[in-house]
């Protein structure tokens, strides 16, 4: 199982963001993690963390990649989460520049079918004002992309 | 020892000539095909009146026609091919020199 589909199936609430919901929406560049918005309450970190309780996950952001050991009193202070795993790198945040927090986030969600399964991701103007907010060289070149693929859409392309 | 002499004059000096005219052809061919996609799809965003987008991200150097190809499949589509992309990255980037 991939990491979208180990998030689906362990009951995790959360929006695809970041440059995979680009793929999503139809980009063509190629993204090397995934990064998600969720709910940073206790119960959906806990899920969040049973769901790659065997990909061994890690906070990869630490000189020593301390592993991920969350806890009911410890979820309470984190805002972000950046995982290494066995299949891949995962960006959990709690707020998006440009959108807002996860509720907001949510509100700006598209739900589409992925491999069989239903999976919320940011729609493409919230993506679009997160790109801008964020403005690093990527992200301008992935407002291009999204801006083309708004007006294709648009005009029926 | 005459059709030999020609012989070897016609792979020294006239094959190659002919495949450069054939080889320039070709290039006109596909230089010419590859004008006439870029035209379509800016005939295709000006009828939709559409232009600024698109143009931008053709005059930014994305390839436009890849975007609307992945416009045409599914969400399921674009993320396998991704993947697909991805793989050939990563065993490129773990690729050791010869």
């Amino acid at each position: 199982m991939n990491l979208l589909e180990r998030l689906v199936h362990g009951g995790v609430d959360f929006v695809i963001v970041g440059g995979f919901a680009g793929v999503v929406h139809g980009c063509t560049y190629v993204t090397q993690d995934v990064d998600i918005c969720c709910d940073f309450c206790a119960a959906n970190l806990l899920a969040l963390q049973a769901a790659l309780c065997d990909v061994h996950p890690v906070h990869r952001m630490t000189p020593e990649r301390k592993e991920l050991e969350l806890t009911e009193e410890n979820c309470g202070q984190l805002k972000n989460l950046y995982l290494d795993t066995d299949i891949g790198q995962l960006d959990c945040v709690s707020f998006i520049d440009g959108v807002g927090d996860y509720s907001q986030v949510r509100q700006a969600s598209e739900v589409v079918e992925v491999q069989d399964m239903q999976i919320r991701t940011l729609g493409l103007d919230a993506l679009i004002k997160a790109k801008k907010a964020m403005n690093r060289p990527r992200d301008r070149e992935a407002v291009v992309q999204l801006e083309a693929i708004k007006k294709l859409k648009e005009g029926g392309g | 020892m005459r059709h030999q002499a020609r012989g070897r004059l016609f792979v020294v000096r006239v094959a190659p000539r002919i495949w450069i005219r054939v080889e320039r052809a070709r290039r006109e061919v596909y230089t010419q095909a590859m004008a006439e996609d870029t035209r379509q799809i800016r005939a295709a965003a000006n009828e939709a009146g559409q232009t600024d987008g698109i143009r931008a991200a053709i005059e930014y150097g994305i390839d436009v026609s890849m975007l609307i190809d992945n416009l045409g499949r599914s969400c399921t589509e674009r993320i396998i091919r991704h993947q697909a992309a991805l793989n050939a990255a990563q065993k490129l980037r773990k690729a050791r020199r010869l």
